[in-house]
């Protein structure tokens, strides 16, 4: 500790989160929290990247940005280009077919996230021995949901293989639809599976709700703040994770913007840059920086929409919102129930779509004519993601981009969770155990957030904890990994 | 490594660069056919792919690495006893494990760990890594052909044993790796005295030495040694200066079936001691 009393927490990077972030928090002498950061170290450079490129090579080469969620990258990018080469209605088999491959990816990794980073902390607790508190832990005390969870992601990876063309870098989405529809042989495959991965799905749910309901107020409140809610819905108000209009609600349920068109995003968000991070802040125009942040991701979702056209998501959502009354429900530990019901949802529309015959169609891409500008939004599994391009029309390059991605929409509150999470937890410790530290991890990962493009070569993930005095000294330092 | 089928799952972004060294290493592999080989690549590791080890007798987890041994590094893995913490995507270990808990035992599993040098936002590999690369795919390749030599019973390299002295343990810990990924059982040792007297203990069918050691030419001494206590096998000498070492060394006098340039082709290294011990 220095001199002055003042101390520096430092846990770099987060773990069981995506990527590479650090947290610092200032205290002082009597070990209350002065100040919570959490950073991005990593400059991420998405705009260079496809600036220069043709516009129709968008949707592949924005894949390439992230390896948690390539596929939102991907069918937001085909949107963005839909729209330059003047379509605004895709053929029904083009359409249901990227739904597909949507919904596949959502279920694949809100099961992934809840079983494999989020249940950990939820049945063993945030104090529980680090070496317990992961899915090995998960695997030995819960063997038949951890096989499940397994089974679960690698139905929603075959819907993507089916519906993307493979894995890695699929070519599915296509300026003005897709190159491919759903063969029979690929749909009977997958409905084999379908009825059960729904039936998995309500377990989750069933078991988010308990562990939720289990933890009581104290569960309720932990990392928990009032904030805005944004996400896209249908322009009648039902949940829709592919396309629709924004929507943003105060924190008590009021709105402040609907029926926007993705045309019109830089009238209403803004986006701010501060020195420390390399991440901007994104907020309402209307409203201002210093209030106008807002969530996004499945809580904002559940929060923003009217009702979801899925009966068993539907029904949840009622029970979900019930616990404010009606109004929205600002509790960061909240968004795991919400993802949870997604995932019903998901699954849901995954038995609806495998038995629309309109996958087999073979008009799979419309045409229009070309325009210089296009902006489409998707709601990614992490949250609202937005592409924007620029052509040049004589050369059919992209001159100007701008992404904003889930995460960068969550920033401000996932340093708004670092700071009440510290104040809850940390308020006159003097000593950095696994537990406290892990507090901070278990606040921001609720909002899983994804960091690192999926570099993740062998040596490069570690995590560090330090205890930093204000003259720089290192008081404690914690590897792992 | 034992059993006919063999999958080979490289994983990484091929838009950052080098870390695209593991899908290109599955993609290289599964263009040349290999019999009883599957080939499949991701983003990146992941739980699923616990499932998908399923029904193999060996897997090759092939990524890139930070800093890994130049070209590559290749060695034995198992399931991992206790993770530290865990990410959207997992360790191989990781996935070993829980296959092990979910699906029943694991296939025998090896890392293939291919240097990479930059991880930025970029298409294609470096120069660097793409030979590096090259040398990868050599090595499975042989790797994966010796395998079905030795179960069309043409070569049945678990029967040896070889013995490595050099000072260097990180030489020792690298010819380690790639004979026992052969199958043989290896011996070590650190230095002249204490070769002659390992070679004593396991009888060795053939020895690698390094030519500079306590002195420079302490491996000339411990072949000359060997030789005079009527050692029949072949013995190839280690050196950083190898062609040199051609001409300044009687070979013949020595006994010596070869020298071995540092750093050490594992293609060549695997390839010689196969084609002199076959039969044996």
């Amino acid at each position: 500790m220095a001199d002055n009393g003042k101390r520096k927490i430092v846990i770099n990077p987060v773990t069981r989160i995506e990527g590479h972030g650090k947290v610092t928090i200032h205290m002082d002498a009597a070990n209350n929290v002065e100040q919570a950061r959490f950073h991005i170290i990593e400059f991420r450079g998405f705009e260079r990247f496809i600036q220069g490129r043709f516009y129709w090579e968008a949707p592949v080469a924005v894949q390439r940005l992230c390896g948690i969620c390539p596929v939102s990258h991907h069918l937001c990018g085909a949107k963005a280009t839909d729209v330059i080469v003047g379509v605004d209605k895709l053929p029904p088999t083009a359409e249901k077919m990227r739904r597909l491959m949507h919904y596949g990816q959502t279920y694949q990794s809100h099961a992934m996230h809840f079983y494999h980073l989020a249940s950990p902390d939820l049945l063993f607790g945030f104090d529980a021995p680090v070496a317990k508190r992961n899915v090995i832990g998960v695997i030995q005390e819960f063997p038949e949901a951890a096989t499940k969870a397994v089974l679960m992601r690698r139905f929603g990876q075959e819907i993507i293989k089916a519906t993307a063309g493979k894995k890695v870098h699929g070519t599915g989405a296509i300026p003005g639809g897709i190159n491919k529809n759903l063969s029979v042989e690929e749909r009977d495959s997958l409905k084999k599976d379908a009825d059960k991965m729904l039936e998995w799905a309500v377990e989750a749910l069933e078991l988010a709700k308990k562990v939720t309901k289990a933890g009581g107020q104290s569960l309720l409140e932990f990392g928990s703040f009032p904030s805005n809610h944004l996400s896209i819905v249908r322009p009648d108000g039902c949940m829709d994770l592919y396309d629709g209009v924004l929507r943003a609600k105060t924190s008590d349920g009021k709105i402040i913007l609907d029926q926007v068109k993705p045309a019109d995003y830089l009238d209403y968000i803004r986006e701010e840059v501060r020195p420390w991070s390399y991440m901007k802040f994104p907020f309402i125009t209307s409203i201002g920086q210093e209030n106008g942040w807002y969530r996004v991701g499945p809580l904002s979702r559940i929060n923003c929409c009217d009702f979801i056209d899925t009966p068993v998501a539907e029904k949840e959502r009622q029970e979900f919102m019930a616990l404010g009354g009606g109004k929205p429900i600002n509790s960061t530990m909240a968004y795991h129930w919400a993802r949870m019901i997604e995932l019903v949802h998901s699954a849901e529309k995954i038995v609806e779509l495998l038995d629309d015959p309109d996958l087999q169609g073979t008009n799979l891409v419309a045409v229009g004519k070309k325009r210089p500008r296009g902006v489409a939004w998707i709601e990614a599994p992490r949250g609202t993601l937005f592409h924007h391009y620029e052509i040049n029309p004589e050369t059919d390059q992209i001159r100007v981009a701008n992404l904003i991605v889930s995460t960068t929409n969550n920033n401000e509150a996932m340093n708004r969770c670092v700071q009440v999470v510290a104040n809850q937890h940390l308020k006159g410790k003097a000593e950095i155990t696994e537990g406290l530290l892990n507090h901070i991890e278990v606040g921001i990962r609720a909002y899983d957030p994804c960091l690192s493009c999926a570099t993740h070569a062998l040596g490069r993930m570690r995590l560090q904890v330090q205890l930093v005095g204000p003259d720089g000294s290192i008081i404690e330092e914690k590897l792992r990994g | 490594m034992s059993g006919s089928r063999v999958l080979i799952l490289g994983y990484g972004n091929p838009g950052r660069e080098d870390d695209g060294l593991g899908p290109a290493l599955a993609e290289r592999c599964g263009a040349l056919g290999l019999p009883g080989v599957t080939v499949d690549s991701d983003y990146q590791l992941n739980i699923e792919h616990a499932a998908d080890l399923s029904g193999y007798d060996a897997v090759i987890f092939a990524d890139a690495s930070v800093d890994a041994r130049e070209p590559f590094s290749f060695g034995p893995t198992k399931a991992a006893e206790t993770i530290a913490f865990t990410t959207h995507s997992v360790s191989p270990e990781a996935v070993l494990a829980i296959c092990q808990d979910s699906f029943g035992p694991p296939p025998e599993a090896w890392v293939l760990a291919i240097r990479g040098y930059s991880f930025e936002f970029a298409e294609g590999l470096t120069d660097k890594a793409r030979e590096n690369l090259d040398r990868a795919v050599a090595f499975v390749k042989s790797k994966i052909t010796s395998r079905k030599e030795q179960q069309m019973g043409s070569c049945s390299a678990s029967k040896k044993t070889i013995l490595i002295i050099d000072d260097d343990p990180d030489i020792r810990a690298a010819v380690r790796i790639i004979l026992e990924a052969e199958g043989y059982s290896v011996g070590e040792a650190a230095g002249g005295e204490e070769g002659l007297k390992v070679a004593e203990k396991i009888k060795p069918d053939a020895i690698i030495i390094d030519l500079m050691m306590e002195e420079v030419d302490t491996g000339a001494q411990v072949a000359r040694k060997l030789k005079d206590e009527e050692f029949a096998g072949p013995i190839w000498m280690l050196s950083a200066a190898g062609d040199t070492v051609q001409y300044n060394l009687d070979q013949r006098e020595l006994g010596l079936a070869g020298i071995f340039q540092k750093p050490v082709d594992p293609a060549r290294l695997v390839k010689t001691l196969k084609s002199k011990l076959a039969g044996g």
